[in-house]
C-alpha cells in the first residue's frame, strides 16, 4: 500500500485529497502546513508527498526545500497542488525539487492516475 | 464620529466579519465534505453488492440461457400446429369411415336382398321338381343347395350389418367426443401456450436485461465517479474563495488605513483617492466574484450529492426477484401444459378401443368376404348345372331354364356385393390404419415437445434460481442502503444550507465597499477616476495567492465580465 502524505492549510482540501487517495487504496496522511509536514516526513517515510504552496508558518516552497535534504527523501515524488498558476512560482517549485504541478481544483480520475504514475 | 472615521470603522467591521466567514465557512464545508464522504462510502457498499449480482450473473452464464429460451416460442407453436393439423385428419378421418361403413351396410342390404331371391329359386325349383317328377331328381341338390345357402349367407349378413352398426355408432360417437374435446384441449393448449410464450418473452426480456445488466451497472459507476468528483471539485473551490475572501479583508483594512490618511493630509497624497477608489473597485468584485462562485458550488455539491443519491445499483437489485418470479411462471406454465397433455392422453383409450373395434370389424369383413366370395363360387357353379341339366331335358324343362337364368342373375349381384365387401374392407383398413397415425402423431407431437420444452427449462432454472437467490439476498441490503441514503438526504440538505447560511456576511460587507465607492466621489479631486491598473495590482495583488483573484483584479479595473472558476481540463497538471 502506498504511503502518501498531504499537507494543505484548507482542513477541506486535505479531506479531498485523503478521499481521493484511500478510495483508490492509499493510505494517507495529513498535516496542516509546511511546519507539520515536515515534521511527520522526519517521523515516517512516505511514498508521495502533495502539498499546497500558500500555508502558514512554512510554505510549500520552503518544506520541499527541507524535505529534499533528508535522507531517504532524494527521489521521493512531490506534487505541489496549488491555486497557483503563475510561471514564476512553478519555476520556484521545480528548482526546490517538486516533482510535478496541480492547479486546484484537481479532478479526482487526474489525480489518481498522476499519482498512479509516479509511485508504480 | 466623523464621516471619514465612520467609513473607516465600517471597512474595518467588514474586514472582521470577512474573517469571522472565512472560519465559519471552513468549518461548515469540512462538515459537507465529510456528509459527502459518508455518502459515497454508502454508494461504494451499493456498488459492492451490485457488483456481487452482475458478478454471479457473469460466472452462471445467463447470457448462455437465452438462446435456450427463445426457442422455446417456436416449439410451442410448432406443437400447437402440428396437434390441429393431427385433430383435423383424425376427425376427417372418423368421419370417411363413418361414411364407408353407411356404405358396408348397403351392400349386405344388397346381400340380404340376393338371400332371400336365393331362398325363393330354392323354393320354386322344389315345386318344378315336383313337376318334373322322375326327371326333376337331378335339381334335388340345387334345391337344397340354394336353400342352404340362403340361410348360411343371411346369418352371416346380419352378424355383418349388426357389427357394422355397432362400430358405425362407435365411431360416430368417438368422432363426437374428440370433435368437441380435443379442439377444447387444443383450444386451451393454445391459451397456455400463448401464456407461455408471453413468460418466455418476459423471461427473454429480464434475462436481456440481465445481461446487459454489467454494461449499465458500468455506466451507473461512472455517472457516480463523475458526481463524486464534481463533488471533490467543489469542495477545493471553496478554498480559492476562502483566500479570496481573507484577501479582500486584508485589503478592506490596507483601505481603511488609507482613507485615513488620505482625509488627514490637507490636499491628500496625489492620486492617493484614486487608488482608495481602485481598491474598493477590485475588493467589490472579489467579494461579487466569491458570491458567483459560491452560488456555483453550492449549487454544485447540492445537485452532485443529489444526484448521487438517486443514482444506485437498485435496477440490478431488481432484477434478480424479476427473474425468479418470470422463472416460478415459466414452472407454473409448463405444469399447465403437462396437465392439458395429461388429458390428451386420456383421450388414448378411447381412440384405442376405437381403433381395435375397426380392426375386429376388418377380421369380420374378411371373413365375411371369403364366404361372400365362396357363395359367388358356388352359385355360378350351380346355375352352370342347372342351365346343363335343364338344356338335356328340353323343353319340359323351361321353367327350370328360367330358374337357372335367375340363378344367374343372382350369381351377379353376389358377385357385385363380394367385390363392394372387398373394397370397403380395403377402405376400413386404410382409414383405420390413418386413425391411428393420426393419433400418434397427435401425441407424439406432445411428447417430443414437451421434451424439448423439459430439457430446455430444466437446464435454464438452475441457473435463474442461483442468479436470483443472490439477487433478492443482495436486493435486501441494497434497498436497506438505499433507506439509509435516503435518510441522509435531509443531513445533506441541511450541512448544505448551513454552508449558505455561514456565506450571508458576504452581502454586509459588500454594501459597505459599495457605499464607501459612492461616498468617495465627493472626496476625490477627480470624482471616479481610478489609478493605473498596474499601480492596482501593485498596491492590492502582491498578497495573492490565486489565479482567480488576478483574473478578477483585471475583470474589475477594465469592466469585463467576472471569471467564473472552473476546474482545469487536462492542463493543471504538469510534471517536470
Amino acid at each position: 500500500m502506498t504511503r502518501i502524505l498531504t499537507v494543505d492549510d484548507s482542513a477541506s482540501v486535505r479531506q479531498m485529497v485523503s478521499f481521493t487517495l484511500r478510495k483508490a487504496g492509499h493510505a494517507v496522511d495529513e498535516a496542516a502546513d509546511g511546519r507539520e509536514g515536515l515534521e511527520r516526513v522526519k517521523q515516517e517515510k512516505f511514498d508521495l508527498i502533495v502539498t499546497d504552496l500558500n500555508m502558514p508558518n512554512v510554505d510549500g516552497i520552503a518544506m520541499i526545500t527541507a524535505v529534499r535534504r533528508l535522507p531517504g527523501y532524494s527521489f521521493t515524488p512531490i506534487l505541489m497542488l496549488t491555486t497557483e498558476s503563475q510561471a514564476e512560482k512553478k519555476d520556484a517549485g521545480r528548482k526546490a525539487g517538486a516533482t510535478g504541478w496541480i492547479v486546484k481544483p484537481f479532478q479526482a480520475d487526474q489525480l489518481l492516475a498522476v499519482v498512479q504514475r509516479l509511485v508504480r | 464620529m466623523t464621516v471619514v472615521g465612520e467609513a473607516v470603522e465600517s471597512l474595518r467591521r467588514a474586514a472582521a466579519e470577512l474573517d469571522a466567514l472565512t472560519q465559519a465557512s471552513e468549518s461548515a464545508t469540512g462538515a459537507a465534505a465529510a456528509c459527502f464522504e459518508e455518502l459515497a462510502a454508502q454508494t461504494d457498499g451499493m456498488l459492492r453488492l451490485g457488483a456481487a449480482i452482475v458478478g454471479c450473473a457473469q460466472q452462471e452464464k445467463v447470457q448462455a440461457i437465452l438462446p435456450r429460451i427463445q426457442p422455446m416460442g417456436v416449439i410451442l407453436q410448432q406443437l400447437i400446429e402440428r396437434r390441429q393439423q393431427a385433430v383435423g385428419e383424425i376427425l376427417d378421418t372418423l368421419k370417411s369411415e363413418a361414411g364407408l361403413l353407411g356404405r358396408l351396410i348397403a351392400v349386405t342390404r344388397q346381400q340380404r336382398s340376393a338371400a332371400r331371391q336365393t331362398g325363393t329359386l330354392g323354393m320354386l325349383t322344389d315345386i318344378e321338381i315336383a313337376h318334373l317328377g322322375d326327371a326333376g331328381t337331378g335339381f334335388v341338390y340345387l334345391a337344397r343347395e340354394l336353400e342352404s345357402f340362403a340361410q348360411a349367407v343371411t346369418a352371416s349378413t346380419a352378424e355383418l350389418a349388426d357389427r357394422v352398426l355397432e362400430r358405425r355408432a362407435a365411431i360416430e360417437s368417438a368422432r363426437r367426443d374428440f370433435a368437441r374435446e380435443i379442439p377444447h384441449i387444443c383450444l386451451e393448449l393454445a391459451r397456455a401456450a400463448e401464456n407461455a410464450r408471453t413468460v418466455f418473452s418476459e423471461l427473454e426480456q429480464g434475462l436481456t436485461s440481465l445481461a446487459a445488466a454489467p454494461q449499465r451497472f458500468e455506466a451507473a459507476v461512472q455517472e457516480i465517479s463523475g458526481r463524486i468528483n464534481g463533488v471533490v471539485a467543489a469542495v477545493q473551490t471553496q478554498d480559492i474563495t476562502r483566500q479570496q475572501v481573507a484577501h479582500v479583508s486584508a485589503a478592506a483594512r490596507q483601505i481603511a488605513g488609507m482613507i485615513g490618511a488620505a482625509e488627514g493630509s490637507a490636499a491628500g497624497r496625489e492620486g492617493e483617492w484614486e487608488r482608495i477608489q481602485s481598491g474598493l473597485t477590485i475588493q467589490a468584485a472579489q467579494l461579487r466574484s466569491v458570491r458567483q462562485t459560491a452560488e456555483s458550488w453550492l449549487a454544485q455539491m447540492g445537485s452532485c450529492i443529489e444526484g448521487i443519491l438517486e443514482v444506485s445499483a437498485g435496477e440490478v437489485a431488481g432484477i434478480g426477484p424479476a427473474v425468479l418470479a418470470q422463472e416460478r411462471r415459466l414452472a407454473g406454465q409448463l405444469a399447465a401444459i403437462e396437465a392439458l397433455e395429461a388429458r390428451c392422453r386420456s383421450g388414448s383409450a378411447q381412440m384405442e378401443a376405437t381403433c381395435a373395434g375397426l380392426t375386429r370389424l376388418t377380421d369380420l369383413i374378411d371373413e365375411h368376404l371369403r364366404e361372400s366370395l365362396a357363395v359367388r363360387e358356388r352359385v355360378r357353379l350351380l346355375m352352370f348345372n342347372s342351365i346343363v341339366e335343364a338344356g338335356r331335358l328340353g323343353t319340359q324343362a323351361d321353367a327350370m331354364m328360367e330358374i337357372a337364368r335367375s340363378i344367374q342373375l343372382v350369381a351377379g349381384a353376389w358377385n357385385d356385393a363380394a367385390e363392394g365387401i372387398r373394397a370397403a374392407r380395403d377402405e376400413v383398413g386404410r382409414l383405420g390404419e390413418a386413425v391411428e397415425t393420426g393419433w400418434g402423431a397427435f401425441v407424439g407431437a406432445g411428447e417430443d415437445a414437451l421434451d424439448r420444452l423439459r430439457e430446455e427449462t430444466t437446464a435454464s432454472q438452475e441457473t435463474l434460481r442461483v442468479v436470483a437467490a443472490l439477487a433478492t439476498e443482495k436486493a435486501a441490503d441494497i434497498e436497506a442502503a438505499v433507506r439509509e441514503l435516503q435518510l441522509r438526504r435531509k443531513s445533506a440538505g441541511d450541512t448544505i444550507a448551513a454552508l449558505r447560511a455561514t456565506l450571508a456576511p458576504l452581502e454586509p460587507a459588500l454594501e459597505v465597499i459599495e457605499e464607501q465607492q459612492r461616498q468617495l466621489p465627493g472626496r476625490a479631486a477627480e470624482p471616479g477616476r481610478t489609478c493605473s491598473p498596474g499601480e492596482a495590482e501593485a498596491l492590492f495583488a502582491a498578497a495573492y495567492t490565486t489565479e482567480q483573484e488576478r483574473a478578477v483584479l483585471r475583470a474589475a479595473l477594465t469592466g469585463a465580465t467576472l471569471p467564473a472558476i472552473e476546474a482545469p481540463a487536462g492542463n493543471g497538471i504538469e510534471l517536470f
